[in-house]
């Protein structure tokens, strides 16, 4: 069983076919004997048969006479089978039941047989003829007495013959037909495994980092399937490559920027290059500005990766509106130093499953990314309603706008609709990320719109506790 | 009703007591036949392939009863109380021993394997039985007892006696002799060759011969009876007996012989040794046996028994048998002895 199971799909294949030709042809051979046991001797047997009691119609009783003799032996000359007439009473078993020290033609249960009127049919053996045979027995009756019987045979050998022709023929045809199949069938197996072995061997080269090799599709059956399936694999798994090392880069980029910020603050305050007190203090904020920097950044990267992973997100039916006040309401002073206007639109009535405090997560990082990006003395609105049975939450402002191109590349890590501003405004770049991470946990959407100059929109849908009920 | 609560155990006791005894009885009953009457001359037949007896009224020339046994017997023996029948074969271990007038097996009688041959001996006294396998002739009396054992030469098959010289002679399947016993020293004192497969002898005292028929060995069918002088054992004549005589019987003054290879049953002038008549009868007819007025011959293939006019050699009644009817015997009236 191991070794079977050893076996290359490719000798499995052409195992497999083999054997079911070889029982194929060794089928046919024993459907071919049947057909001659069972056709071509039965058909003999009835020949003889018929011949034979056409013969013993000629008998009228009495003793067997020389001219019935004469037309046995007639017959004999000109028929294909032997024909014996047997009326010695030694050979016809007459002395049974005492045992007589000699082989008769026929035994007791055979005279019984036969003088019932019944035939016999004998296949095999004979020892008076000493030679294998198919014969037939047809007695002589006169009345009660056995007088004689009529032996027709035919030697086993000369219906062989005519068997061993068809053996030859039924053989050697088998065993070309075998062969070519075989061949051909060998073929065909290896035209169809090569994909796979190609396969096989472009699966090595990406498990060791190398994405630039494809498998090259010839067929639209599974196999082509399959090809481009694996293709397709092999391209994500090497834009997935890409994404992390641009990722790598990036929370390299984010790390470097306030650490050197930090480490040279740092040297100019030990060096003692500045020695004015409120310069110090000066340096040492911004030390202290850059090290929350490098903080809200881990933080925001120990999130992500977190809502990547199998994040357990504790669900609970809650008001969304009630949330979102409050939301707002830490915003306030916030909102008023930057003279900012909130309009607010919600319906008290939506309850939302999911999790209260990655909602209000959500809710954060999108007012912070509103707050960040509008000027003075614009607008935030915050819509909340029912659309198509599910919670529709708009938060729109009127800032500045993302152009089309950047709006694709929303929520993207790292991904800055304005890197140069992004970082003075204390934004780590992954606010989006994590947003739509939440909500895709939630088995909800995020789409953003936005018009260069008048500001974005960012609409989510959330299912309704009743939908899920 | 007996399984009742508290009797329980006694009811089981007496039940297990009942059925045994129900089962000791039954173990020994012996199976019982219609018994034949003892005032009623009837003819019995062996059906060998059946192994039955037919018995047939000798005088309605009805069939009477049939015994069917489960005993693979070949010939039988009447003794001469015409009441008491042996049944034996080369198979048996012993000697069935049957009452005709009630039905029943009254005895086995242990013999060794082998028995070809019963006769009663001339005097009524002593039964001579032909051990084929043991190449003995065993002398036993009516009671069943084993008195003396005579050694013979190989394959005895049957015998007869030559009363006027007292001796047995018995007639060998195998090797192509017949042996003359002494009655009184109960030695072999003579060996006679003759034909292979003899079956059968007849002592003929008119003429002092021993006629002697049997099948003929190997690919070779006996032809004729072969005729030794009693005297001296030398061959003394041939009669032309074809194929196969291999039952001989003397009836007034004439010999018959039965050949089963041709059907046919010669009656023979003992002096002469003239065929005066011959009948084509049965079909492979093994048995035949003279009644009082007739001769009867059993047809083997047919089942068959033949009455025959024993003068003019004409059949006069066939009667349906068993299958396979091989030995006969015939049983006068009762005061017919």
């Amino acid at each position: 069983m191991k070794r079977i199971k050893a076996l290359s799909l490719q000798k499995k294949l052409w195992l497999t076919i083999s054997l079911f030709l070889g029982a194929a042809v060794l089928f046919s051979y024993m459907m071919i004997v049947y057909i001659y046991e069972n056709i071509y001797i039965a058909n003999i047997e009835q020949n003889l048969l018929s011949e034979g009691m056409n013969l013993a119609k000629q008998y009228e009783g009495g003793p067997i006479d020389e001219s019935f003799k004469q037309k046995v032996e007639w017959l004999s000359e000109i028929s294909n089978a032997e024909i014996v007439l047997v009326n010695n009473p030694r050979e016809l078993s007459a002395c049974l039941p005492f045992e007589i020290d000699h082989h008769s033609i026929i035994n007791e249960k055979e005279r019984e047989q036969l003088l019932e009127g019944k035939t016999i049919t004998k296949k095999g053996y004979e020892q008076t003829f000493a030679r294998n045979i198919l014969g037939i027995i047809i007695p002589l009756l006169d009345k009660h007495r056995l007088m004689g019987i009529l032996y027709l045979y035919i030697p086993l050998a000369s219906i062989e013959e005519v068997f061993q022709q068809i053996q030859i023929f039924v053989l050697s045809g088998g065993a070309i037909f075998l062969f070519v199949t075989v061949f051909v069938g060998r073929k065909i197996i290896i035209h169809l495994t090569n994909p796979l072995k190609h396969m096989e061997h472009v699966a090595y080269k990406v498990s060791q980092g190398d994405f630039s090799e494809k498998v090259a599709v010839f067929t639209e059956d599974e196999i082509g399937q399959l090809a481009k399936a694996f293709n397709q694999m092999s391209s994500a798994l090497a834009e997935e490559d890409q994404r992390k090392k641009e990722f790598l880069a990036n929370v390299s980029h984010e790390l470097r920027t306030p650490l050197s910020y930090v480490k040279g603050y740092s040297e100019a305050l030990l060096d003692g290059v500045v020695r004015e007190e409120e310069q110090k203090q000066k340096y040492l904020k911004l030390i202290h500005r850059e090290a929350s920097r490098m903080q809200r950044l881990v933080r925001d990267l120990l999130d992500l990766a977190q809502l990547e992973g199998t994040y357990p997100l504790h669900q609970t039916p809650f008001s969304i509106a009630q949330l979102a006040e409050e939301t707002i309401e830490k915003y306030e002073p916030f909102l008023h130093e930057k003279n900012i206007h909130i309009e607010m639109n919600v319906d008290h009535d939506l309850i939302v499953v999911g999790d209260p405090d990655r909602i209000e997560q959500v809710l954060q990082n999108l007012i912070d990314n509103a707050l960040r990006y509008t000027e003075d003395g614009g607008t935030i609105r915050l819509e909340i309603a029912e659309k198509q049975g599910k919670c529709q939450m708009v938060i729109a402002d009127t800032g500045k706008g993302i152009s089309p191109h950047d709006l694709e590349r929303l929520g993207e890590r790292f991904f800055r609709a304005d890197r140069s501003r992004s970082r003075e405004h204390g934004g780590t770049g992954l606010g989006l990320a994590i947003v739509k991470q939440i909500i895709k946990l939630h088995n909800g959407s995020i789409h953003f719109e936005s018009e260069l100059g008048k500001g974005t929109t960012v609409s989510i849908l959330l299912p309704l506790y009743q939908e899920i009920r | 009703m007996l399984l009742i609560e508290g009797g329980k155990a006694v009811s089981i006791r007496f039940l297990s007591i009942v059925l045994t005894l129900i089962l000791f009885l039954q173990g020994c009953t012996t199976q019982t036949y219609e018994p034949i009457e003892r005032d009623v001359p009837i003819l019995g037949v062996v059906n060998l392939k059946e192994h039955s007896l037919s018995f047939i009224n000798h005088i309605t020339k009805q069939p009477l009863a049939k015994w069917s046994m489960d005993e693979p017997f070949t010939k039988v023996q009447l003794l001469p109380d015409h009441d008491t029948l042996l049944l034996y074969g080369q198979e048996m271990e012993h000697i069935s021993v049957y009452k005709l007038s009630s039905g029943k097996k009254i005895a086995d009688w242990p013999v060794t394997k082998g028995i070809a041959h019963i006769a009663l001996s001339h005097d009524n006294n002593h039964l001579l039985l032909v051990n084929e396998k043991n190449a003995t002739i065993s002398i036993m009396t009516l009671k069943g007892k084993i008195v003396d054992e005579i050694h013979v030469p190989p394959s005895p098959f049957s015998i007869v006696e030559d009363v006027n010289h007292k001796r047995w002679i018995v007639i060998h399947f195998k090797g192509g002799i017949i042996s003359v016993i002494d009655q009184k020293t109960k030695k072999v004192i003579q060996t006679i060759n003759t034909f292979e497969s003899a079956v059968s002898g007849l002592v003929v005292t008119k003429t002092n011969e021993l006629w002697v028929g049997g099948h003929g060995g190997g690919e070779t069918m006996q032809q004729d009876v072969c005729i030794y002088s009693l005297n001296n054992g030398q061959l003394l004549e041939k009669v032309r007996t074809e194929t196969m005589p291999i039952q001989l019987l003397q009836m007034n003054d004439f010999i018959y012989v039965l050949s089963h290879g041709t059907n046919m049953l010669y009656k023979i002038e003992p002096v002469s040794k003239k065929r005066v008549r011959s009948i084509e009868i049965g079909a492979n007819p093994f048995a035949m046996i003279k009644t009082d007025q007739e001769i009867v011959v059993a047809s083997y293939d047919s089942s068959e028994i033949i009455y025959v006019d024993p003068t003019a050699l004409t059949m006069k009644q066939k009667i349906k048998v068993g299958k396979g009817p091989f030995y006969l015997f015939f049983r006068p009236a009762e005061g017919k002895r």
